[in-house]
């Protein structure tokens, strides 16, 4: 018997565990992915002439493995190992409502693949639900969590730059990655037409300058390779794989069990507690039951809704801990793809930078903060400015011209995309469905759509962006005519939401079940609103403030 | 640098994010199944996938197509990855190239001397290049793929004799430059008539 069970090794299982470890709990982190080893499975020193299909997945596999993945960006041949197919893991939605689910089974899951784009919540966001009454009021407020901020971002290490926004807090910052020239120049000119905006370096947990304490874990300072989505092995990018789940073993309480599906969470009538769970074993199909004193379920928000709902049991004849119903409800993404780019019309600054900067420039949401919307909630950008280079340049040219026209420097460009707060709506849910995987779980149903006030927004966020693309200087070429489906922003959230009220949410101010007190959810199903922040590093200041409090209550006797 | 605002603003819009990253994923293209490990040109279409190569990219002062074994790449590339119909397609765009060599000049493609390739190779892209006037939905993550051209086909072939041009060791080291490992970042630097773009899989 362990003290906890962490369902999942991704970006809140491995905060969960490490936090939980370090307070002497036994933990035992359950992935239902393989094991993953930097040494052998990274693809970071694989040089360009040496990666297959010049890092093209083939085609026939992208149609039958990845028909969903392939719509993501990242998707590469180096990288592909990384990403789920959707052959071997299906879903299904309603026919006229596509969701872009995108997942990595591994140990420490999508935390290798992330964007690393790393930004607070604000007391604004977590004050949204209440003011406009969309979504479950937030049992918490900006002050609860400030302190589990900081030491999240001391943990990981995150670099930015100190602005004193109001709706984006500034954090406990390594050095910020410099802009170049172009961005300089784009955040002159989109600051003084557009006062109050503001162009800022995107905050990200890259080790600008690693702390004594990353070096002691064997992660050293970013070298700007930009190869983080394959992996890297100087450990620069905060992931689980090398900075959590390092950290828990490091206190000798962590057990780790990969290719080990949950299945179920199992409950206790007499006690009204969680017992364990029961885990299929992803290669053998075994079953197998492991038991806790408390449970963390941080298997990602769709796979965290899709076990609870599968839990049923004569108490929770709805799914474990759903007694508001609320379990599966209220997804959502954020609004993506929005993008615009534009050429710079006059020649700009003569310079280039050094270096593959693993982070863009953000410019922070502004609508509803100092300017108004017509619409409720915001939006935020990331992108770049960048000197136009290769194929853009050599457009008609052939022979000695194509040669002679690469090696030149063109105009400076620049591509911002909005991502904007879907507003929580109970119709967009998960559900399970009647067909079973081949491990015998259903699958899961995803039914959502972006409504009428996602997609006012995101037209405005487009007329915006190419506003301050042409207040820049540049002639904008290229804007978006539509998001993305849900779910291609990677931020899938909200499905076993925090409340005040257990009749309109599933989750207490400390992450724990209403109605199982020692059920914990830490990652993305939590979050009662989407902000338009990239919600990492909430999941794991979350994930870090529910485990000390766990620790907390078993130290007391109180579970 | 002006010559970039004398294309159609169309072309432009199509083609700027060209320099971001390349995606070769196609738009609209139906897939069937793979050419199997068993592809391979034929002498005749060897020596023709060569000549266009060493034509698009020749040798000058520094290295061209030939040099950098373009054609055998290109070979193994769509072995390994293109779909029958992409392989299709692809072969399609290599035969019209004899068509309009035969049309212009009275013989294959490969059987002109350089000069001569390059004039017909020229008026050939003149028009099989042009921007098709069926185009996808712009933005989004369309807009990494960039445009559709009057020839797919050719279009599809000349792009990947390009890119594995750029991404052999050699152009990475002569026409452009690459750092695997820049050791760190810098935003402001001067250019120098010496200063070459860097090449390698960039990230988007």
């Amino acid at each position: 018997m362990f003290d906890a069970i962490v369902i999942g090794s991704g970006m809140s299982g491995g905060i969960a565990a490490k936090e939980l470890c370090e307070r002497g709990l036994k933990v035992l982190v359950l992935e239902r992915g393989r094991n993953m080893d930097p040494a052998t499975d990274y693809a970071d020193n694989i040089m360009p002439w040496e990666v297959p299909n010049a890092n093209m997945v083939p085609e026939d596999e992208l149609e039958k493995d990845y028909p969903i993945h392939r719509m993501h960006f990242g998707l590469t041949e180096a990288n592909k190992k990384f990403y789920v197919k959707d052959s071997e893991h299906r879903f299904t939605t309603p026919e006229d409502k596509p969701f872009a689910w995108i997942r990595g089974y591994h140990l420490g899951g999508r935390s290798i693949m992330w964007g690393r784009q790393t930004y607070r919540l604000s007391e604004m966001d977590f004050e949204a639900n209440a003011k406009d009454g969309h979504g479950s009021d937030w049992p918490i407020r900006y002050a609860d969590i400030a302190p589990w901020y900081d030491h999240i971002e001391n943990f990981i290490g995150v670099s930015g730059s100190k602005e004193g926004l109001p709706q984006l807090p500034d954090g406990d910052f390594l050095p910020p990655f410099q802009m170049n020239d172009g961005e300089l120049m784009a955040k002159k000119a989109i600051e003084a037409k557009f006062p109050g905006r503001k162009m800022i370096i995107g905050r990200c947990a890259n080790l600008s300058q690693a702390r004594p304490h990353h070096e002691e874990m064997g992660r050293s300072s970013c070298h700007a390779r930009s190869f983080c989505e394959r992996g890297c092995s100087y450990g620069a990018y905060h992931s689980s794989l090398t900075a959590s789940l390092p950290a828990a073993e490091k206190t000798g309480n962590l057990t780790v069990i990969t290719d080990a599906i949950v299945e179920q969470i199992i409950h206790d009538p007499k006690t009204g507690k969680v017992t364990g769970v029961r885990v299929v074993d992803q290669n053998n199909k075994d079953r197998k039951t492991y038991e806790a004193k408390v449970i963390f379920s941080c298997a990602s928000a769709i796979a965290s809704a899709q076990i609870l709902l599968n839990s049923v049991s004569e108490a929770f004849p709805n799914g474990l801990a759903n007694s508001s119903d609320m379990v599966g409800r209220n997804l959502m993404d954020h609004l993506f793809a929005l993008s615009v780019a534009g050429v710079f019309t006059k020649p700009g600054p003569n310079t280039i930078d050094h270096g593959r900067r693993p982070t863009g420039i953000y410019i922070p949401r502004f609508r509803n903060v100092t300017e108004p919307g017509d619409f409720l909630r915001g939006y935020g950008y990331q992108g770049g400015v960048r000197r136009m280079t290769g194929g853009s340049m050599a457009q008609g040219a052939i022979g000695e011209e194509l040669k002679a026209a690469n090696r030149t420097f063109g105009p400076w460009m620049m591509f911002i995309s909005g991502f904007g707060e879907m507003l929580p709506n109970p119709e967009n849910r998960v559900t399970l469905g009647k067909e079973k995987d081949q491990w015998g779980i259903p699958l899961v149903h995803i039914d959502c759509a972006h409504g009428e006030n996602d997609l006012k927004m995101a037209k405005q966020a487009v007329e915006d962006g190419a506003a301050m693309i042409e207040a820049a200087g540049a002639m904008v070429v290229s804007k978006a005519d539509k998001p993305g489906p849900p779910g291609l922003g990677i931020h899938e959230m909200g499905t076993a939401c925090m409340g005040k009220d257990p009749k309109t949410s599933v989750l207490n101010r400390f992450n724990q079940a209403h109605d199982v007190p020692n059920l914990f959810v830490t990652d993305g199903a939590a979050m009662a609103s989407a902000g338009c922040q990239n919600p990492s590093l909430t999941y794991m200041a979350l994930s870090a403030r529910a485990a000390d409090h766990a620790a907390q209550l078993l130290k007391e006797g109180a579970l | 640098m002006n010559a970039i605002f004398d294309m159609d603003r169309r072309s432009l819009l199509r083609n700027i994010l060209l320099s971001v990253g390349s995606m070769a994923i196609p738009a609209g293209c139906t897939l069937g199944s793979g050419p199997g490990k068993d592809f391979a040109f034929s002498t005749e279409q060897m020596a023709l996938v060569s000549a266009i190569a060493d034509t698009v990219i020749p040798k000058g002062d520094t290295v061209g197509a030939l040099d950098v074994k373009v054609p055998a790449n290109l070979e193994t590339l769509l072995r390994g990855w293109a779909s029958a119909d992409t392989l299709e397609e692809v072969l399609a765009g290599l035969e019209r190239v004899d068509a309009a060599s035969n049309k212009a000049k009275g013989k294959d493609f490969a059987a002109l001397d350089a000069a001569t390739r390059l004039e017909v190779l020229k008026a050939h892209e003149a028009k099989a290049m042009k921007d098709a006037p069926e185009q996808p939905a712009a933005g989004g993550i369309a807009m990494f793929r960039g445009p559709v051209k009057v020839d797919a086909g050719y279009a599809r072939l000349r792009g990947l004799i390009v890119k594995l041009f750029y991404l052999s060791e050699d152009a990475l080291t002569q026409e452009l430059t690459y750092e695997h490992d820049p050791g760190g970042y810098t935003g402001s630097v001067p250019l120098t008539p010496e200063s070459r773009p860097e090449g390698g899989l960039s990230p988007i």
